[in-house]
């Protein structure tokens, strides 16, 4: 297993983020970097060890391969004020990484002159880079592994980044929950988000708003939406800059089917110029972080593929 | 306080390391030891913590990746419980060379890594103190829950046990590798480890020990540490009360304040 080179660099709020650069020879380099993002809270490795197993790979076809922690987590410097995992992931879900990731890619122009992209990472990792490509078109295209398309946690993790379209909707969750004497232990634990209670609430009680088209485009649904009110215009943003996508789902968790549910299904009529732009692989049966080897060579076998179109990339050496 | 991260050279091999060293240094040196595969991963952030709390309480503290985990060379396939305690000795040197104000060693385990600190703790005669957060105590038990995991997995996959324990245990004497959670173990970190008992090991060590039983309730101590603490003069029991951090659960842990208070103390440098 190649180890690469250790490399720290500020983010935008002047923390060091602490990573690793895989750097491939000089003759068959594309000048062109993967982002693996990291997943979740688990760091630039993620979970046994597949970001150093994928970068081996990406690198033996000339790309330069950054894996770094974000900010409050893995070696990196800062804080992370949650206290709960599902809020932690609902904040990257929604933007959180995004920052960090920019600050990545200047630090690779900066340092080493490298001004193309390609976002990837699994679940939390590609979310990251799905919400920095649609803002950041230095990222070319996205190989994302497992991108999540609806929020983690209930009603009380997500109010306090929901459309107000998507808050109606969850009022009567609220509501149902007074009920619940469950709840109110929880409540009365100070285990609740008040603050999110709160925003939902309001709206209800002072009756300040209509509710209104939600910024992602979707269709509004008659029960709780889950969905993450950032993904269908970060999504649409990046086809329509006629960046290409991959995406890669295992077979045996529910990322795909929700991808098909909440964003393809509401977004048939923006898509239907779109969808030649975006591909997408399931790998049957496998487990949401790819833990068989016959499921991550069938991974790197579709990605590689798929890159080989783009990139005209070949392996310099067997991997 | 600042951190350096390195690549340290074992004969050509890269172990991946983060020293924190204290603005002013007593002569602690303070080397810790990682769970083994996905449990490192869960306990990372808690381990960032507890090295930058102990540097700021004037410790040198050097956090490393075994072989075959984290960053450091090698597919997990190929280490094994041997190499992981080359490791520690190899750490336990960098932190010497790293701050020749280190005068007394300690070493930090979670888990498994609490097997391999105490085995390098017994090889060298530099270790003064041994602190082991929820140790494995028996190799061979602890062997049997990894091998767990795996059936869990064929559960999740095939709705049914293929493969039963034995089958698993004739595959790795046969020099093949199980798959948990995606690492590949074989023979000689399975065997090595279900060889593996606290309590022979503790007494070979003459230093002080502190074993820490972590548990989420105010339960009692296992009573296997409390025998395996009354057996030897030089070893404590404390329980303390922490989610296991080294799996996934609800709260985000990024520190352990019980577990870190219990560890200042007993180096001497609490506040």
């Amino acid at each position: 297993m190649m180890t690469g080179r250790y490399v720290e660099f500020p983010n935008q709020e002047g923390l060091p983020l602490r990573g690793i650069l895989h750097c491939p020879d000089k003759e068959t380099e594309h000048r062109v970097c993967v982002l693996l993002l990291s997943p979740g809270i688990k760091g630039r490795v993620g979970p046994h060890r597949l970001y150093l197993k994928l970068a081996n790979r990406l690198v033996s076809r000339g790309f330069h391969v950054l894996r770094f922690d974000y900010s409050g987590l893995g070696d990196s410097a800062g804080e992370i004020s949650e206290r709960m995992l599902v809020d932690v992931y609902t904040s990257i879900q929604t933007g959180r990484n995004v920052g960090d990731t920019i600050a990545a890619m200047d630090w690779m122009q900066r340092t080493h002159g490298i001004k193309r992209f390609i976002g990837s990472g699994l679940c939390g990792g590609s979310i990251s880079a799905l919400l920095a490509a649609e803002t950041d078109s230095r990222i070319e295209s996205l190989l994302g592994i497992g991108l999540p398309t609806v929020l983690e946690g209930g009603p009380e993790n997500w109010a306090r980044i929901l459309t107000q379209q998507q808050l109606v909707s969850l009022r009567g969750a609220y509501l149902r929950k007074l009920a619940n004497p469950r709840s109110w232990l929880r409540f009365l634990a100070g285990k609740s988000d008040i603050r999110s209670i709160w925003r939902v609430m309001k709206n209800w009680a002072f009756r300040t708003s209509r509710p209104r088209k939600a910024p992602n485009e979707s269709t509004p649904k008659a029960e709780v939406d889950n969905t993450n009110p950032r993904f269908a215009g970060a999504f649409l943003a990046i086809l329509r800059s006629r960046r290409p996508v991959l995406l890669v789902f295992s077979g045996a968790d529910r990322l795909h089917a929700q991808f098909r549910e909440n964003f393809e299904a509401h977004q048939a009529v923006a898509l239907a110029s779109l969808r030649n732009l975006y591909e997408v692989h399931v790998v049957r049966d496998a487990n949401h972080v790819l833990s068989d080897p016959a499921w991550l060579s069938e991974l790197l076998q579709v990605a590689e593929q798929w890159l080989d179109v783009r990139y005209q990339t070949r392996p310099s050496v067997a991997p | 306080m600042s951190e350096e991260y390195r690549f340290l050279d074992l004969n050509g091999e890269h172990v991946f390391a983060g020293i924190h060293h204290p603005a002013t240094a007593t002569p602690l040196g303070v080397v810790m030891c990682h769970a083994l595969g996905e449990e490192k991963l869960w306990a990372h952030r808690v381990f960032v913590s507890m090295a930058r709390d102990l540097a700021s309480a004037g410790v040198t503290v050097l956090r490393f990746d075994f072989r075959g985990e984290g960053d450091s060379e090698r597919d997990f396939s190929d280490s094994d419980l041997e190499t992981r305690v080359e490791d520690t000795c190899l750490a336990l040197d960098a932190l010497r060379a790293s701050n020749p104000m280190v005068r007394d060693l300690a070493l930090v385990g979670l888990r498994f890594g609490a097997v391999a600190a105490t085995i390098a703790a017994t090889r060298r005669n530099d270790v003064k103190q041994l602190i082991l957060w929820d140790p494995v105590i028996d190799g061979a038990d602890y062997m049997q829950s990894v091998l767990r995991l795996n059936l869990m997995y064929q559960m999740a996959l095939h709705r049914k046990v293929i493969e039963n324990r034995d089958a698993l245990v004739a595959r790795l004497r046969g020099g093949g590798s199980v798959n948990i959670e995606g690492y590949e173990l074989t023979e000689p970190l399975f065997r090595q480890t279900s060889a593996f008992h606290l309590h022979e090991s503790l007494a070979e060590f003459p230093g002080d020990a502190l074993l820490v039983q972590i548990d989420q309730s105010d339960a009692p101590p296992k009573q296997e540490l409390v025998s395996l603490a009354a057996a030897r003069p030089r070893c404590q029991l404390i329980a303390v009360r922490e989610d296991p951090f080294w799996r996934e659960i609800k709260p985000f842990y990024q520190r352990a304040a019980a577990l870190t208070q219990v560890t200042l103390r007993e180096l001497g440098v609490a506040p």
